[in-house]
């Protein structure tokens, strides 16, 4: 999977924990979950378990902690599939 | 410094499935998974939780000005019921019915005491520095409006009626960090403010002091 299918799959994934779907479109590395998508942060839960699930991956607290926007979670996966 | 959070449960109930696999373990202390477990209600005890830590979180992000996911890294402990009789109309605000709680929030060397209020299907959290009182402490049901406007509306009609000020005279501005600020006739009130909402209803507390 490339960079590009990545962030598809990330979107996919945060979709519907988005109000506002107008704000996916605009989805790039630097999107902030909390600020611009408007997550909750219970759902910032969902994410990373959906994140770990889709990858295969486990994603520890630490790396969790810094789990707020888009290209964090891109280096995260990056990182875990290697 | 000040934090507040609201759940609607129903709202919860709707958007959230805590029973899935790995979500407590992801979020919550070894001991909060087991006062969840041991709770008459878990899934009311899950969102007490996470509530206290949230509003924590609030005062904690705003003190330190960092941006962090980190739920286990704020332990909640000592998750108490405040009886009837101990109960000061400061840590009620306006809800005299319901149920209310105090607890201890410990996240990274800071520790936060929080108090928790959960009537019917609301929950409030607030947390306020050490040894002061909330000026103004309230909870409503928004309707069908856009939340976060609602919420200021809210804001903006208490302050109006504790101060006397003419509703066209106040703001709420952000700081760089995102933190809300009351302002008078365009110049920043000495006073810590944090609002929230979630669901059906809209909050906030009001304390003096910006620190």
């Amino acid at each position: 999977m490339n960079k590009q299918e990545r962030i598809a799959a990330i979107k996919r994934i945060v979709e519907p924990y988005v109000q506002e779907k107008a704000a996916l479109e605009n989805l790039n590395e630097d999107t902030d979950f909390l600020k611009d998508l408007n997550i909750n942060s219970a759902h910032l839960v969902d994410i990373i378990l959906d994140v770990e699930d889709e990858f295969d991956i486990e994603i520890e607290d630490e790396a969790m902690e810094k789990m707020l926007t888009v290209g964090a979670a891109l280096a995260i996966i990056e990182e875990k599939v290697k | 410094m000040i934090g507040n959070d609201i759940v609607d449960l129903q709202q919860a109930r709707q958007e959230s499935n805590w029973q899935r696999p790995r979500y407590l373990e992801k979020i919550f202390t070894q001991e909060e998974q087991q006062r969840i477990a041991e709770a008459e209600a878990p899934e009311v005890m899950v969102w007490l939780l996470w509530s206290c830590k949230e509003a924590a979180y609030k005062r904690w992000a705003s003190q330190t000005q960092q941006r962090r996911f980190l739920p286990k890294k704020m332990e909640s402990t000592d998750f108490y019921q405040i009886q009837e009789q101990d109960l000061t109309t400061t840590e009620m605000g306006k809800q005299k019915v319901g149920h209310h709680y105090t607890c201890s929030v410990r996240i990274i060397g800071h520790h936060y005491m929080v108090y928790t209020a959960l009537k019917d299907d609301l929950i409030h959290s607030w947390t306020l520095t050490e040894g002061k009182k909330p000026l103004l402490l309230e909870v409503a049901p928004l309707g069908q409006q856009d939340l976060s406007i609602a919420t200021r509306s809210l804001l903006l009609k208490h302050l109006s009626k504790h101060f006397l000020w003419s509703p066209t005279d106040i703001s709420i501005q952000k700081n760089e960090h995102g933190r809300p600020f009351v302002y008078y006739q365009n110049k920043k009130c000495p006073l810590s403010l944090s609002l929230a909402h979630h669901g059906r209803y809209g909050g906030f507390v009001l304390a003096e002091g910006e620190s």
